[in-house]
């Protein structure tokens, strides 16, 4: 969790300095990784492998 | 309506849309520092979203509004709305439990639902107004101020959930039913 928030940090950063292409990567970027974490909460409590 | 007067009301939507989405951002620090109700990893994935909404709006208001910026809108309001979704599924049978204080007879995560749907349904009919798509309104100063406040209030709120996230899992991975704040200060 603290990754992805951090993950959002930077890219206001990127925004603030106007690196528009770099923020959209990292934005994509840091939903892809918000996924991942969905998907470890998700299966941990199901115990089955996706 | 004069084509400039239609191009500051699509920033003006822009700008209510932040300022709609921080608020909902406020009211949980509110449940959770005053109330003391501390969010679960579905909650603090849905605040993740929710955030992932305001900076897609916050590239329109900095680079010009563009279809590819509401898209990155549209796909954080899908995955809030799934993560929503997760959690209003875990909750539904009777009997199963819930989790936080209700308002108005719904639970944080139907909100949740409830909010990413209308910011899916707003973002597609928005979106399709090719006059918001002109460049020019960058050189109006006064947006320039309200760009700053908008932008320095959601910088304030991600800090805020940095701080908060430590403050309740360290750099473990946050407990599925939190009670209390691991790190005490």
């Amino acid at each position: 969790m603290l990754i992805a928030f951090g993950l959002w940090l930077i890219d206001l950063v990127l925004i603030w300095f106007g690196l528009r292409k770099s923020a959209i990567g990292l934005f994509i970027i840091t939903l892809i990784f918000a996924c991942l974490v969905l998907n470890y909460h998700v299966t941990s409590n199901l115990n089955i492998d996706l | 309506m004069t084509i400039n007067n239609r191009e500051n009301l699509f920033i003006w939507l822009n700008s209510l849309e932040v300022v709609g989405i921080l608020f909902v951002l406020c009211v949980a620090f509110f449940f959770q520092f005053v109330l003391n109700e501390l969010p679960c990893p579905l909650c603090l994935l849905q605040r993740i979203g929710l955030i992932g909404i305001c900076v897609g709006l916050l590239l329109n208001l900095k680079f010009g509004v563009r279809p590819a910026h509401y898209s990155l809108v549209l796909l954080s309001a899908l995955f809030t709305g799934f993560v929503a979704l997760r959690q209003v599924a875990l909750h539904v049978v009777p009997g199963t439990g819930e989790y936080g204080s209700a308002i108005f007879g719904l639970h944080f995560y139907t909100w949740s639902f409830v909010v990413s749907m209308c910011v899916v349904i707003y973002t597609t009919i928005v979106l399709s107004f090719s006059v918001q798509y002109r460049e020019g309104y960058l050189k109006n100063t006064s947006w320039k101020t309200v760009r700053y406040i908008l932008f320095f209030l959601t910088l304030a709120i991600v800090a805020a959930n940095i701080v908060s996230v430590y403050l309740e899992c360290g750099f473990k991975p946050c407990p599925e039913d939190p009670i209390n704040y691991l790190i005490r200060w």
